[in-house]
């Protein structure tokens, strides 16, 4: 079929669009919402060519050519309505696509991809990305840039800067030799820097403007990390079209501003790689067309927007990544991986109204680790039912130590021949069975749908909780007594009777760094500030690892040898050894150990325990020779309340909720305590030992004895 | 609807009571995916709203699935995820409504009510309250809706009375109902319009009057509900018809007037009864002063002298014919006067033949585009496939237009005939009635209009030609203004989102479920049987060459007989408001007149002289639209017409297409900065650029036409822009540009200081007061209720 583009006869194909053909004679055509091989609907009109005849723009990427059709495909005309339609798109893309502090950095030093590694904790590598730049005589514009400073204070990049570049400078000198990969690594980024830095190309660098003080407020409890950078950079630039297409048309500023209706870095973990933020959506609707039951429109006009409902986010698959046309969706890559903390779930107030619901409450509906938090204090502030009533029971007549997991209304408990159960927290149907095929006496932790479970025969697994397939394993020497610890970044901190505290990354199963000892490892790991583990050991060590590295960076002898863990609040960590006694330990700055005290010392031969302390802002409470709940205080050690249990204290730990204690006993009675007093408010007998931690959620409580009995009280 | 009768306690029981009922309603809707429109509409109707249980019961039992729900059920407007209160209050924001300061009545009613910033229901769960494109009772704005009843001239002093109105009208209607009494022998006949705009004048209370009067007279009349009239400002109307063949016309009625009336005209039954109410009657006038300004009395001039004109300017009537006589559901009557006449000889006629004369009358499509109807019709009829549709298009969402809405209640029946001649002739087997569902009345109607048709065999009869027989049903719209854009109004039947889609193709050449559809609006249809029954000449004759025919005009605004007129093709704009319309309201000047909604432009008054035609309206930057004139005085503001129309389609936009999406909403960026006196002079070019573009690159007619308003406003009335750039908005429209202030004139009455609802004007009599900028709302209550308009709009600057 023949056709005229700019006023040239061009012979194209009838059944092909006009976008296929003018390519393929040389146009340059962009596109945004158009995949040749995949579902599109016309939308972004980025790719629109002037129809002579009627004088309209059409879409060439919808457009079949007709007899006698006249087109023009790069006139100044439609040059100029491309990119207008690219002016109004980015007035509607609200991010930054470099970090301001980067852009205004005079020694270009990307300001955003150190501190991201910071966050990370890898100091190396962002000493690396950093390199020899100084900051001598600079007025900081950086900190000026911040978009930190609008919601509080700017981070303070210089003198983040500058403690990378002394320890960078320690950590490289130690771990040069070990890490092959960070060396590796290193060199891709400084490549990528160099491309990025010394191109001829000047970027087009979209703009996220002001927030507002909703969105002030929510950045401050979203960003908490040591650094509290707000991470500003896109992790999709690379990939982004829109940007590519601004830079060619020679867009510096949005003509027309930025106002979005979309809450702005909002960041939506779809799948464990696959991430959303609709403020960067240009509604193209790529992902919609072409994924079944997963993500859909919501709403119309200007306030339309992609969701992804909850329900649906196992039909997405992480391959959609590649369709998008901006950073909406990506991957995330490991080098540019933020906390997942800050990723939170939620699809727009319209549609569905449950994720409003878990995003509020979403501490006191998941209870996903056996002391409830990596840092173990046994403090939450979920409360407990006021006088709680048996609601429903479980028996299972098998042993079982480990400790119950509350996870999305489910809770699991796990018997000692490695039969994983879950029953609905509302009425104790069983809804889950699993056998893991060995002997468990561990406690294990989830995260989504994920569970992670060191077993035994001294394998450490990572299991799908939907299909009950394994995603990896990992052997150590020892059985494993201890719960592991998971990071939410990506990291799984578990100690083996092979007297190694191993540093695993938990999406891959890989050895990231192996801590040796010289006794087994009874406890789990307690984390201070997401970078180091403290644990201790049956000889009577504690020790402080660096996650980063897995090596011990310090540690302390106590009196007698460690079965239980440490418990952490703020700089100080509180731990129990097997005599009796009581230590507070305290952190400096840089993770090391500065000092320690006896908060309570062992009188006589039976105050053993192989409990843990809970912590709270001001007080520590132990179990205490043989029978006894002690509460002392923080900051002069004295006790400020004794309260002697009914039956022998065992393994199982106090818990702080809010303003109870709450307490089980080996003999198998669970007693709240109120925090000032000490007085009892509550008893229950169960008539059967005592050994797991319980677990407090969603307003309930779940108390697990030895023989498998799984109480629910509400 | 709420559970308040039910024995439900436990939340389970509740769910299962959900799960149960719905499974009750998908049995009776169906399963696929294309039923999800009629769906959710079954479970709003049941739940007042849509339960969560309710969809994910629909997610497990049909082929619908969760995207498909969201993306349906949050794009029409008619659904709702939250539940109501008790009783919804709907304040018609239409075009009319607008420029009589709708918005100033919904804040009365927020604030009558007590409602805080970002509720809808009042903490009582009472009332709801929310703003609602278009009611269609443009000539009585502003106009307000609670559940059912419809409420006129609601200005915002007025809206405890409504309410209260309300509240007394619910509670009569729990009490018992009479029961009818047998029928007798009539001794005349009284018609009454029972459309909405007389509906929201009062007609139910004259229904009543004249129920209550007969029954104490002992009369025994006819009381027939009939087609609107379209004198749709001077209603209540009745017309009195006695056996002797003489019809006296009694507009503007009171209720109590009406027994009067019906004692003129009719005999009481027995003669004890007469003197008695003769004798009560004079009682009565002699302690009223009734008896000076009685209704009887005065001039057959004087009293429907007004509405004369209004019909002498419309000397033939095609769609509308039969109006204020003929009642909407009687199909004999219909029959008798001609109906289906039609039908009857295209089933005996070779359609080519129809389309030929279709084609031959020049009949443009009325929905707005004003492409010609035959050519469609031989499109669809050409094409080759067995299997084809034609739909009635009766999504009229534009603000400021009801002429499909009257059409469809009052005249069902010649619709349905044109949708069934038109079937016949393209030879589809399937109709469809699409009509939204913001029109209740006319769905209802329509409903029944079919059920007697097929009552008489007219519906399922094949043609003597093609032995096929057509199968026509009604589809419900959800509340989608883009849902009038053909390709929109297809995705919305296959249950899917209205997003338009390029065309071509053409749904003549692939429309509903991918099968050749022809798609005409309602008024075109309904002209339909006219032209075959006088043949194409007869009707090619009336108009101009090149638009030929009536159009029906909804004509509202600032002029002093609004209503549903229907008036050759080539009548001018002037000939319309002066002599149909009677001139302007209050004597002020004509400014401009607004057609075509949305997707129109403003006409000047100097270029009102030209005549109404498809082609004249284009060059003049506007379109003929579905037919709506909302007459704009000197005391409206162009650019807040703009920026109404331009807020109006942002909102319905369907999200789709880049520019309509977001080029409309930055549209509304610069008119809200302008009309809130932020605007730069540089602003109105890069208005016009932004505007200019998006005609030229949107996706569907909606996106190209949405810039019209702005266009030719800046066309005509540039110089107000340029003002408001300035700071200034000369007519005080804009809110935030102006304050109230009080002249010299006052005499310190305080009237103005009792009314005001914000305690903005301090009590000092028989001193002038100073208003309160800080606390006054802008509510106008003070400029009504002063008598010696000492209180006007200032501008800020």
């Amino acid at each position: 079929m023949k056709i005229t583009v700019n006023q040239q006869p061009l012979d194209v194909s009838p059944h092909r669009p006009l976008i296929e053909s003018l390519r393929a004679a040389g146009y340059d055509i962009p596109s945004m919402c158009y995949a040749s091989d995949r579902r599109h609907q016309p939308s972004c009109m980025v790719c629109m060519v002037k129809d002579v005849h009627t004088g309209q723009m059409i879409p060439s990427c919808s457009t079949l050519p007709r007899e006698g059709m006249e087109i023009e495909a790069d006139t100044e005309e439609v040059l100029g309505m491309r990119r207008q339609a690219l002016e109004l798109l980015l007035s509607d893309h609200r991010a930054d696509c470099e970090a301001p502090c980067t852009i205004v950095c005079p020694q270009s030093i990307d300001v955003a991809r150190v501190l991201l590694h910071y966050d990370r904790g890898e100091l190396s590598a962002a000493a690396a990305e950093l390199g020899d730049k100084s900051c001598d005589g600079c007025k900081a514009p950086c900190e000026r840039a911040c978009r930190r400073r609008t919601v509080d204070a700017a981070v303070s990049i210089r003198s983040l800067l500058d403690e990378v570049r002394r320890e960078g400078q320690q950590v490289s000198r130690s771990t040069s030799q070990q890490d092959n990969r960070s060396t590796s690594h290193q060199d891709s980024l400084s490549q990528r820097v160099d491309l990025l830095t010394c191109g001829p190309v000047d970027l087009f660098n979209s703009r996220l403007g002001r927030f507002t003080d909703a969105e002030k407020e929510r950045m401050k409890q979203l960003y908490t990390q040591p650094s509290r950078c707000l991470h500003c950079a896109c992790e999709g630039n690379e990939k982004c079209r829109l940007r590519e297409l601004a830079t060619k048309a020679g867009i510096r500023m949005p003509k027309y501003g930025v106002q979005s209706s979309l809450p702005v870095k909002e960041r939506i973990k779809v799948t464990e790689r696959l991430v959303y933020e609709p403020a960067k959506c240009i509604r193209c609707g790529l992902c919609v067309y072409n994924t079944d039951d997963g993500f859909t429109f919501e709403r119309r006009g200007f306030d339309m927007r992609v969701v992804i409902p909850e329900e649906s986010k196992s039909h997405v698959g992480d391959e959609v990544a590649r369709l998008c046309p901006t950073g909406a969706l990506h991957l995330r890559v490991l080098t540019l991986l933020l906390p997942l903390l800050m990723l939170f779930s939620g699809c727009g107030q319209g549609g569905q109204n449950s994720s409003k619901r878990e995003n509020s409450n979403m501490g006191t509906h998941e209870w996903t680790s056996f002391r409830g938090g990596t840092s173990l204090a046994g403090y939450t502030s979920n409360p407990l039912p006021d006088s709680p009533r048996l609601l429903w029971e479980y028996r299972h007549g098998v042993r079982t130590v480990a400790a119950p997991i509350v996870s999305q209304g489910t809770v699991y408990m796990c018997d000692k021949h490695g039969q994983l159960r879950g029953f609905s927290i509302a009425d104790g149907t069983p809804t889950y069975s699993l056998d893991l095929g060995g002997d468990v006496e561990a406690p294990f932790v989830t995260a989504d749908t994920l569970l992670y479970i060191g077993q035994m025969d001294g394998q450490v697994r990572a299991l799908s909780l939907t299909d009950g397939a394994e995603l990896w394993h990992f052997e150590t020497e020892g059985q494993i007594l201890a719960s592991p610890t998971l990071l939410p970044r990506g990291v799984l901190v578990v100690g083996s009777y092979d007297n190694t505290m191993y540093t695993l990354d938990s999406r891959t199963g890989n050895a990231v760094g192996r801590a040796s000892t010289g006794y087994y490892i009874n406890g789990a790991a307690a984390i201070w500030r997401d970078t180091f583990a403290l644990f201790g050991g049956c000889d009577a060590w504690l020790r402080v690892s660096d996650l980063r590295t897995g090596l011990v960076t310090d540690s302390i002898r106590l009196d007698a040898y460690l079965p239980a863990s440490p418990a952490l609040e703020g700089d100080f960590a509180y731990v129990n050894d097997y005599q009796g006694n009581l230590y507070e330990i305290r952190f400096t700055k840089d993770g090391h150990i500065g000092g320690h005290r006896k908060m309570l010392a062992a009188e006589g031969d039976e105050g053993g325990t192989t409990s843990m302390p809970a912590v709270t802002a001001d007080a520590v409470f132990v179990l205490a020779e043989g029978r006894f709940l002690v509460c002392i205080d923080r900051a002069d050690a004295h006790v400020r309340w004794k309260q002697m249990l009914r039956g022998d204290v065992g393994e199982c730990s106090p818990l702080v909720c809010a303003d109870r204690v709450l307490v089980c006993t080996r003999t198998g009675i669970i007693s709240i305590h109120d925090v000032r007093t000490g007085r009892c408010l509550w008893t229950y007998e169960t008539g059967e030992q005592i050994v797991a931690s319980p677990a407090v959620a969603a307003g309930k409580i779940f108390v697990l004895t030895a023989r498998g009995t799984l109480l629910c009280f509400s | 609807m709420s559970c308040e009768n039910c024995k439900i306690t436990s939340p389970d029981e509740a769910r299962q009571s959900i799960r149960l009922r719905t499974d009750a309603l998908i049995e009776r809707v169906g399963r696929r995916r294309d039923c999800i429109i009629p769906l959710l509409q079954a479970i709003q109707g049941e739940f007042n709203y849509l339960p969560a249980d309710a969809l994910e019961r629909v997610y497990e039992t049909t082929a619908i699935d969760r995207a498909q729900a969201i993306s349906v059920a949050t794009f029409y407007g008619q659904f709702r995820m939250m539940p109501y209160g008790r009783h919804t209050i709907r304040v018609c924001c239409g075009t009319a409504c607008h420029v009589k300061g709708a918005n100033t009545v919904y804040d009365a009613f927020r604030r009558e009510l007590s409602m805080t910033d970002d509720t809808i229901t009042t903490s009582d769960g009472r009332y709801s309250v929310e703003k609602i494109a278009c009611l269609g009772c443009c000539a009585l704005a502003p106009v307000v809706q609670i559940d059912n009843r419809i409420f006129g001239h609601v200005q915002p002093g007025r809206v405890r009375e409504v309410l209260n109105a309300f509240e007394e009208a619910e509670q009569q209607a729990d009490d018992s109902r009479h029961a009818r009494r047998p029928a007798q022998e009539p001794q005349g006949e009284i018609r009454l319009g029972m459309e909405n705009c007389c509906q929201a004048s009062g007609t139910a209370e004259i229904r009543e009057a004249v129920e209550r009067a007969c029954r104490e007279l002992g009369i025994h009349v006819t009381l027939k509900p009939v087609s609107c009239v379209g004198a749709c400002g001077q209603v209540p109307l009745i017309d009195v018809a006695t056996p002797d063949g003489h019809i006296t016309r009694y507009p503007n009625l009171q209720p109590d007037q009406v027994k009067e009336i019906l004692l003129h005209h009719f005999r009481p039954a027995s003669p004890l009864r007469r003197l008695f109410s003769i004798a009560m009657n004079s009682v009565d006038n002699l302690h009223t002063d009734q008896t000076w300004d009685n209704i009887l009395y005065l001039p057959e001039e004087l009293r429907t002298g007004r509405l004369r004109p209004f019909f002498d300017g419309q000397p033939l009537r095609i769609s509308t014919e039969g109006y204020g006589l003929m009642n909407p559901l009687d199909i004999d009557e219909y029959i008798h006067r001609g109906g289906f006449e039609a039908l009857r000889r295209v089933l005996s006629t070779e359609p080519q033949t129809v389309i030929d004369e279709v084609l031959r009358s020049g009949i443009r499509g009325r929905g707005g585009g004003g492409f010609w109807a035959g050519r469609k019709w031989q499109l669809v009829a050409d094409a080759d496939d067995d299997e084809k549709y034609v739909i009635c298009n009766g999504d009229e969402g534009d603000p400021g237009a009801f002429m499909d809405r009257i059409l469809l209640e009052s005249y069902p029946l010649r619709v349905i005939e044109g949708l069934l001649i038109a079937a016949h002739a393209v030879g589809a087997r399937r109709a469809i009635l699409y009509i939204r569902a913001e029109y209740p009345q006319a769905v209802i109607r329509v409903r029944r209009a079919l059920e007697l048709c097929r009552q008489r065999g007219l519906v399922e009869i094949g043609s003597e030609v093609r032995s096929e027989k057509v199968e026509v049903s009604i589809f419900e719209g959800a509340g989608a203004f883009v849902c009038g854009e053909e390709t929109a109004l297809i995705a919305s039947i296959e249950g899917r989102r209205g997003f338009p889609s390029l065309r071509p193709p053409y749904p003549a050449e692939k429309g509903l479920f991918g099968h050749p559809t022809l798609i005409n609006n309602v008024e075109t249809l309904s002209q339909i049987p006219h032209i075959i029954l006088n043949g194409a000449d007869s009707y090619a004759s009336v108009g101009t060459p090149r638009s030929t025919g009536t159009k029906v005009f909804a004509l509202a605004g600032k002029v002093r007989r609004g209503g549903l007129i229907e008036v050759p093709m080539g009548t001018t704009l002037r000939q319309i408001v002066d002599q149909i319309g009677g001139g302007m309201e209050g004597n002020v000047l004509l400014k401009a007149v607004q057609t075509g909604g949305p997707s129109g432009g403003c006409i000047p008054a100097e270029l009102c002289d030209a005549p109404v035609d498809f082609d004249a309206l284009a060059s003049m930057g506007t379109i003929m639209g579905s037919g709506g004139l909302v007459v704009l005085s000197a005391d409206d503001c162009m650019v807040d017409v703009a920026r109404y129309f331009v807020r109006f389609v942002s909102g319905e936009s369907c999200g789709k297409c880049t520019f309509c999406r977001v080029g409309v909403k930055r549209m509304l960026d610069i008119l809200d900065r302008l009309a809130t006196g932020q605007g730069t002079m540089d602003d109105i070019n890069r208005l016009e650029e932004l505007a200019r573009d998006i005609s030229r690159a949107s996706l569907c007619g909606l996106g190209r036409s949405a810039p019209n308003p702005v266009l030719s406003t800046l066309r005509y009335f540039r110089h107000e822009y340029e003002q408001h750039a300035q700071g200034k908005c000369p007519t005080g429209s804009c809110r935030q540009m102006v304050h109230l202030a009080v002249t010299d004139d006052c005499i310190g009455c305080t009237k103005c200081a009792q009314v005001c609802p914000a305690d903005a004007v301090p009590f000092t009599p028989y001193q002038r007061p100073t208003i309160d900028t800080t606390r006054c709302t802008l509510c106008g209550l003070c400029l009504e209720a002063c008598d010696l308009n000492a209180i006007r709009y200032e501008n800020n600057r």
